[in-house]
């Protein structure tokens, strides 16, 4: 066998990983072969160096934030679980939106006609406000422009 | 008292005996830290990383399948969580490269300088050999890195490192050729003494 299917083997021959046969092999050409026992040497040089690096160590938080962890998940396996206080809190603004609804329902007959034109009017004061404000939100916008474009 | 096995000890996690899965945290708990530290070079992602192995082991022991050994199951979650914080990490970089490096990162950077001014020389080469290692490691496909430190490290053979990382043992085989012919050039300068 040539030096370059021997230097090929070599790895594995350092880790013991080689077919015996193939193990005996490499074994007899290094005890003849300079060059190849000599790039032995070195691929197990390179790889003990490896040993050099820092070994790092587990932190006690570590382990208390674990147990934390698996209690808080252990309660989202029940988030079927009802609340009333996370029911109210979810359907609050649409049971708002019911209740004046029935309510405007229920007194719009009793409403007097005057009453009805002046909340038209205030309504339509109301938008053209808004339309004031956006127009103002509008001019503004080339200046924001500007200042993204500069950073 | 005999010193129960992992999977004995796993039996009584099932069993409703939790607090005992902290004996199998005890005893692998270091590897799967320098595992996941070795593949992504920083101490709080292999942290976050060790802690979420430990989880998803913890919430799944019931389909642990004896027939493995539960190292090779950890190392395998974590392999696998690794390699997906790199991929993760090369596509939305933590840092911009326009902005100076903040945080851990430069803390390190000072804490070297500060060491340079009151050690002594030979601590210096230590330092510098440490370095040069760390980088050679470094520079390997992640893959390559992975197959390293499990054999270097936690003495795995071929076999054990192919289940862990779900390929043949031909290709394991061929991975730690490639790293050691990598690591042997670029430590070459060291080696040789
Ligand atoms: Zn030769």
């Amino acid at each position: 066998m040539n030096c370059l299917k021997i230097k090929k083997l070599l790895p594995g021959f350092l880790d013991s990983e080689l077919e015996q046969e193939k193990e005996e092999l490499v074994r007899q050409h290094l005890s003849t072969c300079s060059e190849c026992s000599s790039e032995a040497k070195l691929l197990a040089n390179a790889w003990n160096l490896l040993n050099k690096l820092e070994t790092i160590k587990p932190s006690k938080e570590a382990r208390a934030e674990f147990w934390e962890k698996t209690e808080s998940e252990e309660l989202d396996k029940f988030p079927n679980v009802f609340s009333w206080n996370r029911f109210l809190f979810r359907w609050s603004p649409v049971m708002v939106a019911a209740v004046l609804l029935v309510f405007s329902l229920f007194y719009k007959d009793y409403l007097p006609n005057s009453h009805d034109k002046e909340i038209v009017k205030n309504i339509e004061m109301l938008e053209n406000l808004e339309i004031l404000e956006n127009l103002d939100l509008l001019t503004d916008l080339p200046v924001v422009k500007e200042e993204s474009v500069e950073i | 008292m005999m010193q129960l096995s992992d999977i004995q000890i796993i039996e009584k996690v099932i069993n409703g005996d939790k607090s005992a899965f902290n004996e199998l945290m005890d005893r692998h708990e270091k590897s799967i830290l320098n595992f996941t530290y070795r593949l992504l070079s920083s101490r709080t992602e292999a942290e976050d990383i060790t802690q979420e192995v430990f989880l998803r082991a913890y919430k799944n022991i019931e389909t642990f399948e004896s027939r493995a050994k539960f190292s090779t199951w950890l190392f395998k979650i974590a392999r696998n969580l690794c390699l997906n914080k790199l991929r993760h990490t090369f596509r939305f970089p933590t840092f911009s490269i326009d902005k100076p490096i903040r945080g851990s990162e430069h803390d390190f950077q000072r804490q070297v300088e500060n060491k340079k001014q009151v050690s002594p020389a030979s601590s210096l080469l230590k330092k510098e050999l440490q370095d040069t290692v760390k980088a050679a490691l470094g520079s390997l496909p992640k893959n390559q890195k992975a197959a390293v430190v499990l054999r270097r490290y936690e003495d795995m053979s071929y076999k054990e490192i192919s289940t862990v990382m779900g390929c043949s043992v031909s290709a394991v085989r061929s991975m730690l050729n490639r790293a050691k012919q990598t690591l042997k050039n670029r430590l070459k300068h060291y080696a040789q003494k």
